[in-house]
C-alpha cells in the first residue's frame, strides 16, 4: 500500500506538531538543490552541457508530442513510498518522503517534463545554477502542501486514500486545462531559448 | 499553437540573451512542481 504525502488523514500527529511539512519541505528542497548541483557539476564536463542542449530540445518536442496521437511514454517507475515507512519516525518519514519527491523521478513520472528540467540542469554546465533549477522544483512540490497542513479536517479511506487533502491538492492546483497550456508556453520559452545558445545567434 | 510558441520562446531567448534558458527553466520548475499537486 503506498501512502500520500504527510500532512493529512493518519498523518495527522505528524501535522499536528508541525514537524512533518516543515522536514518534508526541507528533504524535498535539499534532495533538489543536490541533485540538480550534481546534473549542473555533470554538465561542466566538456561536451556535455551541449548534448544535454541538444536533449532539452528532443525531450521538449517530446512533451509538446504528449496528449496527441504520437505521444511517446515517458521512462517510469511504478514505485511509491511504502505506507509502512511511516513506522520510521515522523521526522525520518517527512524528510525522506520530501527528498524522494524533490529528486522528482523516484517515484512515479507521468511526463516527459520533469526530464527537460534535470537535463536542462545539465545543459547550465554549472552547480549553481543546476541546484537552482531542480531547488525550484523541490520547493515548488512541497511548499504549497504547507497550504493543505493546518487541515484538521481530512481523513483517510480504509483503501489508505486521503480522499479530503488530496482534494483539497487538486482545487489549489488549479484547472489542469490552464495548467497544461501554461506548460506548453514555458517550455517552448524554454526551447526557445535553448536552441538560441546552441547557435549562438 | 506549438509553433508560435516556440517561435515566441527563440525571439525572447535572441533579445535577453543566454541566461533567459535559466530563467524559464525556474519558471518551469515552478510550474512542474505546482503542477504536482494535482498528483503527488
Amino acid at each position: 500500500m503506498i501512502a500520500t504525502p504527510p500532512l493529512g488523514g493518519a498523518a495527522k500527529r505528524i501535522r499536528a506538531h508541525t514537524t512533518g511539512p516543515a522536514t518534508f519541505v526541507l528533504g524535498a528542497v535539499v534532495a533538489g538543490l543536490f541533485f540538480g548541483g550534481s546534473l549542473g557539476a555533470v554538465g561542466k564536463l566538456p561536451g556535455v552541457a551541449i548534448v544535454g542542449a541538444l536533449s532539452v530540445v528532443v525531450v521538449i518536442v517530446l512533451v509538446l508530442l504528449e496528449h496527441t496521437r504520437f505521444a511517446i511514454r515517458a521512462p517510469n517507475t511504478r514505485w511509491q513510498v511504502p505506507r509502512h515507512w511511516v513506522g520510521a519516525g515522523r521526522f525520518r518519514f517527512s524528510l525522506v518522503f520530501g527528498m524522494l519527491l524533490g529528486l522528482g523521478v523516484a517515484t512515479i513520472v507521468k511526463s516527459w517534463t520533469i526530464y527537460v528540467l534535470l537535463l536542462g540542469a545539465v545543459a547550465q554546465g554549472g552547480i549553481l545554477a543546476g541546484a537552482s533549477i531542480v531547488g525550484a522544483f523541490g520547493l515548488a512540490r512541497a511548499m504549497p502542501m504547507m497550504l493543505v497542513a493546518a487541515d484538521s479536517t481530512a481523513h483517510i479511506l480504509p483503501s489508505g486514500e486521503d480522499t479530503r487533502t488530496m482534494a483539497k491538492l487538486r482545487c489549489i492546483a488549479g484547472p489542469p486545462g490552464l495548467l497544461r497550456w501554461l506548460e506548453v508556453g514555458v517550455i517552448t520559452c524554454a526551447g526557445g531559448s535553448t536552441l538560441s545558445g546552441l547557435f549562438g545567434i | 499553437m506549438s509553433v508560435a510558441f516556440g517561435v515566441l520562446g527563440s525571439m525572447v531567448g535572441f533579445f535577453l540573451g543566454g541566461d533567459w534558458t535559466h530563467y524559464s527553466l525556474l519558471l518551469l520548475a515552478a510550474l512542474v512542481g505546482w503542477k504536482a499537486l494535482r498528483s503527488p
